[in-house]
């Protein structure tokens, strides 16, 4: 038995040009749209779409007219796949919040205590103003499912034939109009609540979690729900949980996924923006399949890519299969008494989670935000970001760039950052039998880390500048190396990293772990996650110190003959390579 | 693990002082964010400000602590020593955390049960106040102002053998031991290129138009990481006790006087030593990316990076005819920096000072004439005017 669900998020339809989208820039965008989806399915053998679930962010603004068009665009879709209202499942995003009426009710209750001379006692967020009008769109498409923006689980579909329950999950407790509150938040009292309810009737059954905001670290805060570690540790203990499927950050792939034995025990991804201009534009087919009392999950991602001159939706990557794991279950009693959580570190819990998921879900630490802290002091009070036009390699241009070779030129700054560098190591639990220097400022950033962490060091140079140096400066000798970390100042896309790992390939064979180790990492579009470089080599671990700096990539297709500000003589082009 | 142990037949040395200022680095490493966050908090942390600096104080510390004998205790114990004498040197250091002291005790003690007889070295006045020695000295002496304190019975020749230029002597042989006798390869010989057997397609490692018929693998020279260490705390020392033309020391404890020194590399072995000597000195650096064996810039704006009017001391790992150090002197004076000198590891000295005296550079190991026999390195530099 299978069933089928089409997975979109951050549609961010708008009606004021605020924004750009395919559904106004390319005329039979839905046309193609559904061409593509009905091809997919008769690909993949599926009878027809079960559920369409879109993960947030639909409107724009959470106006009205926005939420208006919306419908007419789902409209085109769904009669082309046969679908009906009752076959959509939706959940608000962070732009579904309307911050008018978020800030008109707060401010209207503050000046009422006020008059009534009493201390206002509720907080921005509490006020269900915010989703007045993506609870009127909800209620047209989903009649049957009544929208209360105070629970934590929204909604709560059943597979019964599949023992498989699909779960909405509000992430937009804490989001509203007031700048200190733009973060993903689950009121956990209230999903512990709910959640008691539903598993009275669910209990042997698999959870599947749909949510906006992302449930992993990613060391930048307002892309993770805030308290997803809360939110997991809860979830491990007491539900057969194995997927969460999220939108927000634009991006599909693999958000998060944990590897043993080769069998996947918990996996986590998210979809790109459907239709949002300038970031990656994707759908999910996620087919869902019972075997023997197995189920298991295959992805297919597609995505709208131009070709040729113009836009298609092609399939991206290989299909991603998995079964969906059975993670202990223990009863929750009937009262809980106390809102206090069992610790995720207790021996008898942890023998059934891997370790790499604890250490995934332990929250940056303060140490790291407090060395981000002082990095961005100290950029901004020296002028070390640059703007410009950079030519790092073939593959990697940026419109900016940290200076690091002068950031690094002070003793004292060069010193916070191998302080950080060696307790980024140590936090990590790595012990390292050869740190790798790479290009000039690795080197510098190595300085006596291996004496204190007692392992070999050599150098290396930037492999795109390998050409410029010789045999004898990039030999290094990688014997009795089993735990290798490669040093460097900035990571963006490491394709550095990539082409390293290509060049001694027979060198590395008998490494165990490779990690690369940054201070900055300053990719805007990737989202982080410790193995996301891992389709260069399956040992590669990434660690950074911050990622709080940003910088955009020049567009242009890879080479500098295809670089319009190279070939046009537009800008100054700092050329690297 | 110790850095500073180096030995003959007879003696073994080390040098605590290089030991403490490894120590200071590690701890403040360690320990760095609560110095800035320390700083940067507008609380009064006076008192931790005090006890935090005290530890990032690079080679200027001149407080022993606990953390270095400790250190020092757990290479003692495991290392098998082959000489007489172990000979611990207490130059540079003043001072000796407090409740320490017993731990040197059980070092004496320690090594005494193991027949070694221990000899502490350059202990000064105010040191010798605060670590109530009595119980345990057999022989005390004098030598230039500093105290020789000897444990167990010893011949007083032995003690009075304890100089300087033993320690040099010593550490050359270390040093031509470690880091060239297994690092030197063959690159270039003169039959090899008479009969035409040379492989000219073979990568030569140098940025002078000359044959060497050994190249230093500098690589494997890093690879000695302790000693390796050591050359570098030598070297900083070297560089702090030199005026380099001026009145004046240059380098000053960093608490008193900011430092008007830049350190200037051009290689990526020169970065790495220029990051550890800014750890010992607390010293800016200043770097192009690169110079030699080939040379091949990327930073094209390089010349925002050399201050006019700030000092610059180009380090390098080998200094063998001095052509990238000269390119380097070149760029930091057209950029408007004074160029002070260089400071190598290694330097060939391949001309008669009566016809070239070179002022301002420091090395810790010069490979010339004399050490090229002594040493038997068989090092030659040639021309195609000597085929």
């Amino acid at each position: 038995m299978k069933k089928t669900i089409l997975h979109i998020s951050d549609l961010h339809l708008s009606v004021h040009d605020s924004i750009e989208t395919w559904f106004d820039k390319d005329s039979i965008f839905i046309e193609k749209l559904t061409t593509s989806i009905k091809a997919n399915i008769t690909e993949l053998s599926v009878p027809k779409i079960d559920f369409i679930v879109i993960t947030g962010d639909i409107a724009n603004k959470s106006l009205e007219e926005e939420y208006r068009r919306v419908i007419k665009e789902l409209d085109n879709v769904i009669s082309v796949l046969n679908l009906k209202y009752e076959n959509i499942l939706i959940l608000p995003g962070n732009h579904d919040i309307n911050w008018m009426q978020s800030e008109g009710a707060y401010l209207g209750y503050c000046s009422n205590e006020l008059k009534c001379e009493r201390k206002p006692e509720k907080f921005a967020f509490e006020f269900m103003e915010k989703y007045s009008h993506y609870q009127e769109f909800h209620n047209v498409l989903c009649p049957g499912i009544f929208f209360d923006g105070t629970k934590a689980i929204l909604w709560s579909v059943p597979m019964d034939e599949m023992k498989l329950i699909f779960i909405g999950l509000n992430t937009n407790h804490h989001e509203c109009f007031s700048e200190d509150y733009h973060y993903g938040y689950v009121q956990i009292s209230k999903l512990k609540e709910e959640y008691v309810e539903l598993q009275k009737k669910y209990q042997d059954y698999k959870v599947i979690v749909f949510s906006h905001h992302i449930i992993a670290n990613t060391n930048s805060e307002n892309k993770a729900i805030k308290n997803y570690s809360e939110v997991l540790e809860f979830l491990y203990n007491h539900c057969l949980i194995s997927t969460f499927i999220c939108g927000h950050q634009h991006v599909g792939g693999a958000v998060e996924s944990i590897r043993e034995d080769d069998a996947i025990k918990l996996c986590a991804f998210g979809v790109g923006s459907l239709a949002k201009f300038n970031t990656e534009n994707r759908y999910n087919l996620l087919i869902f399949e019972n075997n023997d009392e197995k189920i298991t999950l295959l992805k297919r991602e597609v995505g709208f890519i131009s070709q040729h001159g113009s836009n298609k939706w092609i399939k991206i990557g290989d299909d991603n299969s998995h079964e969906l794991y059975n993670m202990k279950v223990e009863q929750i009693p009937e009262k809980l008494e106390s809102d206090s959580l069992p610790t995720i570190f207790e021996e008898e819990k942890s023998n059934s989670i891997d370790t790499a998921i604890i250490d995934s879900a332990i929250e940056p630490s303060y140490v790291f935000k407090k060395y981000s802290e002082l990095f961005l002091q100290i950029i901004r009070a020296n002028k070390f970001l640059k703007s410009g036009h950079f030519h790092w390699s073939k593959q990697s241009r940026t419109l900016g760039f940290i200076d690091t070779s002068l950031l690094f030129s002070n003793f004292e700054y060069l010193n916070i950052a191998k302080s950080a560098l060696l307790a980024l190591i140590q936090e990590k639990n790595i012990k390292p039998d050869l740190i790798l220097g790479l290009g000039m400022e690795g080197n510098l950033l190595s300085g006596n880390l291996p004496i204190i962490l007692n392992c070999k060091f050599s150098y290396y140079p930037y492999c795109s500048r390998k050409v410029d140096h010789t045999n004898k400066e990039i030999q290094v000798d990688f014997t009795n190396v089993k735990n290798l970390i490669l040093l460097t100042d900035v990571t963006h896309k490491a394709v550095t990293i990539n082409d390293l790992i290509k060049d001694e390939f027979d060198n590395l064979i008998h490494i165990e772990n490779i990690y690369l180790i940054s201070v900055f990492y300053i990719s805007k579009n990737v989202p982080y996650a410790d193995n996301m470089f891992n389709h260069f080599d399956e040992r590669l671990k990434f660690y950074f110190v911050t990622d709080e700096i940003k910088i955009e990539e020049c567009g242009c297709k890879v080479g500098k003959e295809n670089c319009s500000i190279y070939k046009n003589k537009l800008d100054t082009v700092f050329e690297f390579y | 693990m110790i850095c500073s142990y180096i030995h003959n037949d007879k003696y073994t040395f080390i040098q605590l002082h290089a030991e403490q200022s490894y120590s200071n680095v590690e701890l403040f490493k360690k320990s760095s964010l609560k110095v800035f966050s320390s700083i940067n908090d507008s609380e009064d942390n006076t008192e931790l400000n005090e006890e935090m600096l005290n530890i990032n104080n690079g080679v200027f510390g001149e407080k022993l602590t606990k953390n270095t004998i400790e250190k020092l205790s757990v290479f003692v114990k495991h290392q098998k020593f082959k000489t007489k004498y172990l000979v611990i040197d207490f130059s540079r250091l003043n001072s000796i955390q407090k409740n320490t002291s017993n731990q040197l005790f059980k070092l004496i003690e320690f090594l005494t049960e193991k027949q070694i007889i221990v000899i502490y070295t350059n202990i000064s006045d105010n040191l010798l106040d605060k670590i109530n020695f009595d119980q345990y000295v057999m022989i005390t002496k004098s030598i230039e102002g500093k105290h020789v304190i000897s444990f167990d019975e010893v011949d007083l020749k032995d003690i009075s053998d304890l100089n300087k230029e033993l320690f040099q002597e010593i550490f050359n042989e270390t040093l031509v031991k470690k880091l060239l006798n297994d690092n030197l390869e063959v690159e270039v010989s003169k039959e090899e290129i008479k009969m035409g057997s040379f492989n000219f397609d073979k990568e030569i490692n140098y940025s002078s138009s000359v044959y060497l018929s050994k190249y230093i693998d500098v690589k494997k020279i890093i690879q000695r990481k302790y000693f390796f260490h050591y050359c570098i705390y030598r070297l900083a020392m070297q560089i702090k006790a030199k005026k380099w033309g001026k009145e004046e020391l240059l380098i000053e404890n960093s608490k008193n006087k900011k430092a008007e020194i830049v350190l200037f590399f051009q290689t990526l072995s020169g970065a790495y030593i220029g990051s550890i000597l800014s750890d010992l000195l607390h010293v800016n650096l200043c770097f192009i990316d690169h110079i030699g064996p080939i040379n091949k810039f990327y930073n094209s704006y390089f010349g925002e990076r050399i201050k006019a009017g700030l000092n610059y001391i180009v380090v390098s790992d080998i200094i063998c005819l001095g052509t990238e150090v000269k390119i380097a002197k070149s760029i930091i004076e057209f950029s408007g920096g004074n160029y002070l000198g260089n400071i190598s590891i290694l330097r060939y000295k391949t001309i008669d000072e009566r016809i070239k005296k070179f002022d301002n550079v420091e090395t810790l190991f010069e490979l010339n004439k004399e050490t090229n026999l002594k040493y038997n390195l068989k090092y030659k530099i040639f021309t195609e005017f000597d085929l």
